[in-house]
């Protein structure tokens, strides 16, 4: 298996405040390599340094073995790299359909070939039955359905879920599951952000966990649950919760 | 073929009714008030695009109005060159001024680039009310064209040229609007319907959302601004030959950009059918109510207009063309209710 | 000189401050940006004349009067209209604003034509006062001076009473101000209010000295849009400064430049700015 994704010594400071401290892990091509951690460990921020929506205070990201670091989110969509929102933000005025469209159109300017595409994608995402209805009067499950396939439809290498999993009950998880694993056999490499350990458990090749913007463990699930640093950095949290 | 047919069914049946009123009613308030409607409709589908699609609020669209009516005027007038050419060269200077202005503006969010393309509106409406040579504060009366170029006329091909956008022969002229006015309907249709239209609302909905499908926002939003330029400078060539006089209050103000925004929302903002629904019953309205109170002065005209575009905005926020929908969508649920009877 | 002219666009500025200070309000916290606002400042000024011209009353004396009135006028606005297009999308709310403008002024000129109205001898007169070698019109500096003190009055309403802040915790969030129990509904019909409250002062401070008729509000209401914009959306405090330096600016451009061109560069300087602070003088 080859490299895909390489960050290296990612640091990003907001003014005084450390979000991500000196980050490095790699992703190989058709991994599935999960990002965990407690609430405020940096996660959804070493994503959009990944995803380019700022630029890190210092370190680099590769893609590929090129140095992608800094450029403009929608160059790094176009260089093969596509993420989704934690909050959904499904485009509320268009129906299902024209969302993914809308992502299909990165790579064809016809109409009728970005309308093939969708409905292929509607299809394995499970929204044939509902491409006609508007974006804004979704459900939440079908919402964050349509946040994967919108990016899945411009036909990504690597797709970033940013906590996909999050207020869905249990079967809906497993289809997401079963989604992931689905891409990963058509070729896709994933980076999930994810709470929900027991969803992330079972898909997940690799694991990389942060900690107050910290890496503080990596390796394969079972080894990561293990970890003396992880269970301290989650137990620590749960006492916490518990004392409340 | 068909499909188009059915699509825009709406279209044709308009486009027919444009063309069979002017010659069924022979009155010339009735012919004015057509071209009017059609001038507004063409700049109201010009800022659809940047607004209603793109969803970048401008309340400066008089900007783009007045350059094309100054530089069609001012070429006819000293240059002795065909408004035809005129309406281009307007066009292609304001889709200019569209680009070195919102380079930098499309940064702004929200209310503050509206405010910002108010500003420039109403620098202009300044700069041209003082520059002499496009006559300052008198403005500029347009001289007929058969005065102007004695000679004009000879040939069919420079009839074309000339005598179509003198509104000395109203008919012919009403056509002509009505011409480019379906080109513009048409382009503007076309575009919604590919993959730019796609992107400007995907831009509309959501800055992140684009960027993270591989749209780049600034560029798109220049493009839709460009062309909405481009536009609303021909409607502006339109109306100077339709006015035969211009200056800076006449075109430049807020209360024109106004216009704009007025019959495209009360039409039904982002809708292709928007702008011309609005100016439709903008200007009936206006012209039934000018023939019921006699004549205006008296603001009881645009007392009535105000009450009704705020009924109309109170009862359905998507405007005239979202009360369609809903009969529409009435009808059908009427007509399927029906056939499970039988 | 300049002095003299710094004083004079001061003086202007804290009416425009006034003016903004009741747009900021609900544009800030409703996100409405309200194209009747200058309408009520009209409807003030009418107010304000018609009370003088019937029973004698100066415009200055009769500002609780207007006050009151106008702001009766926004809350029923806010009832009638706004409440119905809050939650609509894209510009409908904007639309339906620009709708009563067009009621609103076209009402005055149905009622009491296009004829310019003056109030003729005022209680304040328009001598001026020399103080430190400038002269001072007295009935600009009474408007300044109580513009300024009405100001001063809605900023210490905002920050110290209940209401006050209730209505910046819902311009902030409303979903989790209707949580913690406000009236959301109570609190924009009473910012509608207040908001009118303002321009009903500013229009008995302006009534003695400025000519009234249906387009006389016109260019307030647009200054008052870019005055708002420059100072930061729902920033009071940047809405008062703002005016002040527009104000300033317009005097200074007016003798610099040529009084043609004052407005000019008051949009000039917001086009500049604005490229320096996206969000306006005070905004982040």
């Amino acid at each position: 298996m080859s490299e895909l994704l390489r960050i290296e010594n990612i640091t990003k400071k907001f003014g005084s405040l450390v979000a991500n401290e000196d980050v490095s892990f790699t992703i190989d091509e058709h991994e599935i390599v999960s990002l965990i951690g407690p609430n405020g460990a940096g996660k959804t921020t070493l994503f959009n340094s990944i995803a380019g929506y700022y630029p890190p205070t210092s370190g680099k990201v590769f893609f590929h073995g090129k140095d992608i670091t800094g450029k403009p989110a929608y160059e790094i969509c176009r260089l093969g790299i596509t993420r989704t929102f934690q909050v959904v933000k499904t485009l509320k005025e268009m129906t299902v359909e024209e969302n993914i469209m809308t992502g299909a159109f990165l790579h064809t300017g016809s109409r009728k070939q970005a309308q093939v595409m969708a409905g292929e994608i509607m299809e394995m995402t499970g929204l044939s039955d509902k491409k006609n209805i508007l974006g804004g009067s979704l459900t939440i499950i079908d919402k964050k359905r349509v946040e994967i396939a919108r990016a899945l439809a411009t036909k990504p290498e690597l797709l970033m879920l940013d906590e996909c999993m999050a207020g869905l009950n249990q079967t809906e998880i497993k289809d997401v599951m079963n989604l992931c694993l689905d891409l990963r056999k058509n070729g896709l490499t994933l980076l999930i952000v994810e709470h929900i350990m027991e969803a992330i458990m079972p898909i997940s090749d690799r694991i990389v966990v942060l900690n107050v913007g910290r890496k503080i463990a990596e390796g394969i699930p079972s080894d990561v649950v293990n970890n003396e640093e992880v269970i301290k950095a989650y137990l620590g949290d749960r006492y916490h919760a518990e004392g409340n | 073929m068909v499909n188009i047919m059915k699509k825009y069914s709406l279209a044709f049946v308009m486009l027919a009714a444009f063309i069979i009123i002017p010659l069924a009613v022979r009155t010339t308030d009735v012919h004015n008030v057509i071209i009017y409607i059609l001038i507004y409709a063409m700049v109201g589908e010009a800022w659809n695009l940047i607004t209603g699609f793109t969803g970048q609020t401008s309340f400066g669209h008089a900007a783009y109005f007045g350059i094309g009516a100054y530089t069609s005027t001012v070429m006819l007038e000293y240059f002795h060159i065909t408004p035809w050419i005129g309406m281009l060269a307007g066009g292609l200077i304001s889709a200019a001024l569209a680009f070195i202005i919102n380079f930098k503006m499309f940064k702004l969010k929200g209310h503050y680039f509206a405010i910002a393309t108010l500003c420039v509106a109403e620098i202009l409406k300044t700069i041209f009310s003082k520059w002499t040579w496009v006559g300052a504060g008198d403005g500029i009366a347009l001289t007929p064209i058969t005065a102007l170029i004695p000679d004009v006329g000879k040939s069919a091909v420079a009839k074309l040229a000339w005598l179509s956008l003198d509104v000395r022969n109203r008919l012919p002229f009403l056509y002509t609007t009505l011409a480019v006015f379906c080109v513009i309907f048409i382009i503007c249709a076309a575009l919604e319907n590919s993959r730019i239209g796609f992107y400007w609302k995907a831009i509309r909905e959501s800055h992140e959302v684009a960027e993270s499908i591989g749209i780049n926002p600034r560029n798109y939003k220049l493009l839709a601004m460009c062309l909405s330029a481009f536009f609303a400078s021909v409607g502006g060539t339109f109306f100077a030959q339709f006015f035969k006089y211009i200056d800076a209050i006449t075109v430049f103000p807020l209360s024109v950009s106004m216009i704009f925004v007025l019959v495209t929302v009360l039409g039904g903002l982002g809708n292709v059918y928007g702008p011309i629904i609005g100016s439709v019953i903008y200007y009936s309205l206006d012209l039934l109510m000018r023939r019921l109170t006699g004549s205006s002065g008296t603001g009881l005209d645009q007392i009535v207009f105000g009450a009704l575009i705020v009924l109309v905005t109170c009862t359905e926020p998507r405007g005239i063309m979202g009360i369609v929908d809903r009969i529409r969508l009435k009808l059908a649920a009427g007509k399927r209710g029906g056939e499970s009877h039988e | 000189m300049i002095g003299q002219i710094i004083i004079n666009g001061l003086l202007n500025g804290f009416v425009y401050a006034l003016v903004a200070v009741g747009l900021s309000l609900t544009w800030g916290v409703m996100d409405i940006v309200n194209f009747a606002h200058g309408e009520f400042l009209l409807w003030g000024m009418y107010g304000a004349f018609w009370i003088w011209a019937l029973i004698g009353l100066d415009p200055l004396l009769s500002l609780p009067i207007m006050v009151v009135l106008i702001f009766i006028l926004g809350v029923l606005v806010y009832l009638i209209v706004i409440r119905r297009v809050l939650n609509a999308p894209g510009l409908t709310a904007l639309l339906a604003t620009f709708g009563l403008s067009m009621v609103l002024k076209n009402l005055t000129q149905f009622f009491w034509t296009a004829n310019y109205r003056n109030v003729t001898n005022p209680l304040v007169s328009n001598k001026s006062l020399k103080l430190l070698g400038m002269y001072i019109r007295q009935d600009y500096l009474v408007a300044a001076a109580g513009a300024l003190l009405l100001t001063i009055l809605v900023m210490t309403f905002m920050d110290k009473t209940k209401t006050g802040v209730a209505i910046k915790a819902t311009s902030m969030n409303k979903q989790a101000a209707q949580l913690m129990g406000i009236d959301t509904n109570k609190i924009y019909a009473i910012t509608f209010g207040l908001s009118g409250a303002c321009v009903g002062a500013a229009a008995a401070l302006m009534a003695s000295f400025t000519p009234i008729y249906p387009e006389a509000c016109a260019l307030y209401s647009t200054l008052a849009f870019v005055i708002v914009a420059l100072g930061g959306f729902g920033n009071i405090k940047g809405a008062l400064f703002a005016g002040l330096i527009i104000g300033v600016a317009e005097a200074l451009g007016g003798y610099l430049v040529g009084t043609s061109y004052k407005y000019m560069i008051v949009f000039i300087i917001y086009l500049v700015v604005i490229q320096i602070r996206p969000r306006g003088l005070f905004g982040w």
